[in-house]
């Protein structure tokens, strides 16, 4: 509900009852009054007729005709009536059930609305119980003011329409202010807009505490974005700077390979192993931060995926030779071509060539295989028959720096981050990522998707 | 034959690697450490151009534009930027492929014989692997001289085999080509026909080889 909607019925909910209780409350101590004033006139009539006021009552009644509007003008008459309520005079109305039920429970003086003739009165029954006489009870008629209803109570109600209508008018322009102070918030980004502030009241007061609050906010969002920027840019620049010494390692470790009796290439090949591992890290390293970065550091593009696992294989296949695992793939006949960022896609499926590779003995076989799944979609998958995952390391096994158990008993050191990145990629592309573990033992890791197809 | 590559890279000690692996693979190289240089030399006579991406006052795929405007000698781009922008602008521009350091020395061989193998294989109609010989546009298969009679399915096999020489094919492919794919239990079928085929090939059947994790390949050989 609006704000001028919710004033108008809190005004109605608290003013009306309000109006119809303090009506209500006028009419009885007007009905108080006039009974007090019967009660007064009668003790002051029977005081100035003495001891015999009842035998008074009595005769006069014996000679009145007419009822109880007879003599009205100059004094209203007064009805004797018994203990038993039954009337000590021919003319006396008879007693009204709920009079009767009062002055039963004990009230010294009961009242009740009639009419007599049209006329709306008030009947009073006072209880002359202090006083010894057969007049236990008498009966007296007042008129009731005109005003003590509808009209009396319709004026306030109006009153109080009027003045929740003024109410409503007088908040238009304050949530006209807040209107426009809403809307200028929700146009607004990143604080580029200042909000209204004119005024000198608590909405001006509010506008100008939000811009403030705002262009905080702006201040440290871009201090954020800087911060990520450089970080980022520190990433880039430094892997970059090192797969230049990392290439130029590489080679002259071949080169001393080559040359080396073989206990000393042993070593070497270790030692072209370990450096192999870094350019890995290196790279991943590389993936992460710009995964962190976000969208706008990712670049979609079209990529021949059959160049891209050659590519990969290409790459591992040295250091699965050095270490006389069997590395294959393929790629369909013809190329198989689909949108994804180039160096992401790259990197998460060479992670998963380079567990393969590094987790699997001497004389296992890793193969990378791309094959078409109907018309749009693609799988590659990456087969060993290496030590293979357990339950547990299956189920984390993409978890950000989880390694299984084999890689932590035979390679202590290393990140987990390769399999973390291939998750995220996978997401950001919107493929299936999969983990199978065959009868025959080993690992069947499966990426797949379809062409163009990418996550929100 | 020696083929010729033009070799682009500033930093020396990576260069004298590089053309070191190249020569001792039986590659006639040419080095040039800057772009200027590069610029001003002829590209035709070269097999293959390997260019490094950032070198001193030239932006590698600057050299590559102006190079396609006069020729169409692959290029290999070395790259230590892992930008997709621009791998893919490289792409773009007519490279045929990218190396990313760091590289093994055999692994920018292999990438260079990839490249400078592939229009080869493209025109060639007649396979050969020992003394099988299949002629793909003919639709013959002969066996040490000697014609041999094949299924349908049979031949379908072969011939996506000899298709792709020496490059292993994986079981989904030969199913979805070769064989029936709506047929449940094509898998299972699929080594079925390959031993049949085998079988029917003889001595040559064993150039047929079952690649672990893969599918089969037909390997190369040399006639006789």
């Amino acid at each position: 509900m609006k704000l001028r909607g919710k004033v108008a019925l809190t005004l109605g909910v608290l003013i009306v009852p309000f109006t119809v209780a303090l009506v209500a409350l006028y009419a009885r101590l007007e009905r108080v009054a006039i009974e007090e004033a019967a009660v007064d006139a009668v003790r002051a009539r029977i005081e100035g007729a003495g001891e015999a006021w009842c035998e008074r009552l009595l005769v006069r009644g014996q000679g009145r005709r007419g009822g109880p509007m007879r003599g009205m003008r100059r004094a209203s008459p007064i009805f004797p009536y018994d203990a038993a309520h039954a009337g000590l005079v021919p003319d006396a109305p008879p007693m009204p059930e709920p009079l009767r039920e009062a002055l039963d429970e004990g009230a010294e003086v009961a009242s009740m609305r009639t009419e007599l003739r049209g006329i709306p009165m008030l009947a009073i029954a006072v209880r002359l119980s202090d006083i010894e006489s057969p007049c236990e009870t008498v009966l007296v008629h007042r008129p009731i003011p005109p005003r003590v209803v509808g009209p009396a109570l319709a004026l306030p109600l109006l009153v109080s329409i009027v003045a929740i209508g003024i109410a409503m008018l007088a908040a238009g322009p304050i949530v006209g202010r807040i209107r426009r102070l809403t809307d200028a918030v929700r146009q607004s980004r990143d604080g580029d807009a200042p909000l209204p502030t004119e005024g000198n009241d608590e909405i001006a007061e509010l506008a100008t505490a939000l811009d403030a609050h705002r262009q905080r906010e702006r201040a440290q969002m871009d201090a954020l974005r800087a911060r990520d920027q450089a970080l980022t840019d520190y990433v880039a620049n430094t892997t970059h700077d090192l797969m230049l010494p990392l290439t130029v390692l590489q080679g002259h470790l071949v080169t001393m390979r080559d040359a080396a009796d073989p206990a000393t290439a042993t070593v070497v090949r270790s030692a072209l192993e370990e450096s192999h591992h870094i350019a890995s890290i290196v790279q991943n390293l590389s993936a992460a931060a710009k995964l962190d970065a976000g969208a706008p550091h990712l670049h979609f593009a079209d990529v021949d995926l059959s160049a891209l696992i050659e590519r990969v294989a290409a790459r591992h296949r040295p250091i699965a030779r050095e270490k006389a695992v069997s590395l294959e793939h393929a790629v369909p006949e013809t190329p198989l071509r689909i949108e994804a960022d180039p160096t992401l896609l790259e990197q998460a499926v060479s992670n998963l060539v380079h567990n393969a590779v590094r987790y699997t003995e001497g004389g296992g076989h890793v193969a990378v295989v791309l094959d078409r799944r109907g018309e749009e979609g693609f799988r590659i998958r990456v087969i060993d028959d290496g030590p293979g995952l357990s339950d547990e390391e299956l189920e984390r096994v993409t978890e950000r720096r989880f390694r299984g158990g084999a890689a932590r008993s035979r390679h202590p050191h290393g990140l987990g981050l390769g399999l973390h990145i291939v998750r995220d990629v996978a997401e950001r592309h919107g493929f299936s990522l999969s983990f199978e573990r065959p009868q025959e033992g080993g690992l069947v890791v499966e990426l797949a998707g379809t062409r163009g197809k990418r996550a929100a | 034959m020696n083929f010729r590559i033009l070799l682009v890279e500033d930093d020396e000690k990576l260069a004298t690697q590089i053309v070191g692996y190249l020569e001792k693979a039986n590659f006639e190289v040419t080095w040039l450490a800057d772009g200027d240089r590069a610029r001003r030399e002829d590209p035709s006579p070269y097999a293959l151009i390997i260019l490094d991406l950032m070198l001193p006052g030239t932006y590698g795929l600057d050299l590559l534009k102006e190079w396609r405007a006069r020729s169409e000698v692959p290029v290999l781009i070395l790259s230590a930027r892992d930008h997709s922008a621009d791998k893919v602008r490289g792409l773009a521009l007519g490279a045929d492929d990218y190396v990313t350091k760091p590289f093994w020395p055999d692994e920018l061989v292999a990438r260079v014989h990839a490249r400078l193998r592939r229009p080869v294989l493209g025109r060639s109609t007649v396979v050969r692997s020992g003394s099988l010989v299949i002629d793909l546009d003919g639709g013959t298969v002969e066996v040490a001289g000697e014609a041999l009679s094949l299924a349908p399915v049979e031949r379908n096999l072969l011939f996506l085999l000899a298709r792709r020489l020496g490059a292993a094919v994986s079981r989904a492919e030969l199913v979805d080509i070769a064989l029936d794919p709506e047929n449940p239990g094509s898998e299972r079928t699929l080594d079925v026909h390959m031993s049949r085929l085998r079988k029917k090939l003889g001595d040559e059947g064993k150039r047929i080889a079952t690649v672990w994790g893969v599918g089969y390949r037909l390997e190369k050989g040399t006639s006789g």
